[in-house]
């Protein structure tokens, strides 16, 4: 295959591949989040801080892949 | 604000939206240019990716980066703002004063919540600045002052030794410092012979090329072939440099470890790494003679080195994995609003401004936070008191 096509399909995959998880794990954040809502509407504000935090952790991996796929492309 | 106030605003919004759709890089893509030279935006263009570039004093062994700017300033603006708000204390007080007591109490209350009274005081000053120096680079550098804006233009001339005939000319636009060949030049050395010297770009930037020069031209020394341009931006947030988040991870993990070391003493912190006296009391247990409680108890303590070493590697791991989450939402937010303004100028990047507000705030809690709950784990389960 041409070097420079391999690059471009390295560059799509690990952002792809790599927001896949973090992508999953925001979704049962959110889940979780729902269902603890549902059970105990009083502890609203708790669950809220806790499940950002815990979202901007999960978002974070997403960003390694993305600083992955960026310096794959433009240095590569 | 009134209904015709409202409808004015929407009215702008929508003016600006138009406009900036037809004169951003969608508007020229389908080949409407309809700003003026003066109104353009600045292009999408990512400088150096993991580190600033040097402004002041390139040569010097310090050089001065526009990310270190951009740190000076935050340095500066927060202690003007702490001088204005402590510079006349009272009882009861003011505007200012109040905004600052009350967001600190909220800090040291979020603090206390997590590491007990006693140690939430002792935690409370290198936290509280961590959170304060994080969120404050992350709110002004979403000041107009930041970014592409405002930057130093920088040009130098390609240059060749000695006369010749181009042989070869990169196509790429950007070049690399020390790294690009720009040029091949075939020169005669005497008797018919010839030699092919490569011309390496002298510093980074875009290449543009002088009128007459292609391949095949004849070149000499008293005129440049080409001319880098580089245009780095004089301030540029702080967090996009992989320095700066990495020396804050460092101040963290050190802050951490000197905590579990005064927190629980020399012995029982240095247990977590090299702990080795189930070893030796199976080895002692071999001597005596009980060979199956000896061999039992060395290969537990085997297993106890094993995880002390792995200890010390996930303390260290912490350090890339603070550094790299700053840095990499900081990088990202900044791309992103650069996008943005690239796609659809003046309307689209808004919406992306009020999510870096709430970013900037989330990822100095997260920084302060995890700073906060590793230390209190290092400081140990001994002395709680919650």
């Amino acid at each position: 295959m041409d070097p420079e096509a391999v690059k471009y399909l390295a560059v799509g995959l690990t952002g792809s591949i790599g927001l896949l998880g973090p992508a999953l794990g925001l979704g049962l954040i959110g889940y979780a989040t729902v269902t603890a809502l549902g059970r105990n509407p009083e502890a609203r504000g708790a669950i809220l801080t806790n499940m950002i935090l815990v979202a901007a952790l999960t978002e974070a991996v997403g960003i390694y892949a993305l600083i992955v796929s960026i310096i794959l492309g433009m240095v590569a | 604000m009134s209904r015709r106030g409202c409808g004015l605003v929407g009215l702008v919004v929508l003016t600006l939206f138009i406009v900036g759709l037809a004169g951003g890089a969608i508007g020229r893509g389908m080949g409407i240019d309809l700003l003026p030279q003066a109104l353009d935006v600045p292009t999408l263009e990512i400088h150096e990716f993991f580190h600033g570039d040097p402004i002041f004093m390139k040569d010097g062994p310090v050089p001065i980066t526009n990310t270190m700017i951009a740190s000076w300033i935050t340095i500066v603006v927060v202690t003007l703002f702490a001088f204005a708000a402590t510079r006349k204390m009272k009882i009861i007080p003011g505007r200012l004063q109040g905004l600052v007591e009350m967001a600190l109490e909220g800090l040291l209350n979020f603090i206390e919540s997590v590491a007990g009274h006693k140690n939430g005081r002792k935690f409370f000053p290198v936290i509280a600045t961590i959170f304060i120096f994080v969120m404050f680079n992350a709110y002004l550098a979403l000041l107009p002052l930041y970014g592409p804006g405002i930057y130093m233009e920088e040009k130098e001339e390609v240059e060749v030794e000695h006369a010749g005939v181009v042989v070869g000319i990169t196509d790429l636009e950007k070049v690399e410092k020390d790294e690009t060949v720009i040029f091949r030049v075939e020169r005669e050395i005497g008797d018919g012979t010839t030699e092919i010297v490569d011309v390496v770009a002298p510093m980074s930037g875009h290449i543009h090329l002088h009128e007459g020069i292609e391949l095949g031209s004849h070149v000499d020394e008293t005129h440049a072939l080409a001319e880098i341009v580089s245009k780095p931006p004089l301030i540029r947030s702080a967090s996009t440099d992989i320095n700066m988040t990495l020396a804050l991870a460092l101040i963290a993990v050190l802050f951490i470890e000197l905590m579990g070391l005064t927190g629980r003493g020399f012995k029982h912190y240095i247990s977590e790494y090299i702990n080795v006296g189930e070893l030796f009391r199976g080895i002692k247990l071999f001597f005596k003679g009980k060979i199956v409680d000896g061999l039992m108890a060395t290969v537990t303590g085997v297993i106890n080195v094993i995880i002390g070493g792995l200890e010390f590697v996930s303390h260290m791991t912490r350090m890339i994995s603070f550094a790299f989450r700053l840095f990499g939402n900081m990088t990202a937010g900044e791309i992103l609003i650069l996008s943005a303004a690239f796609l659809i100028p003046w309307i689209m990047p808004l919406p992306f401004y009020g999510l870096e507000l709430l970013i900037g705030f989330i990822q100095a809690l997260i920084f302060g936070g995890l700073t906060l709950v590793f230390a209190s784990i290092a400081v140990g389960h001994g002395s709680e008191e919650h």
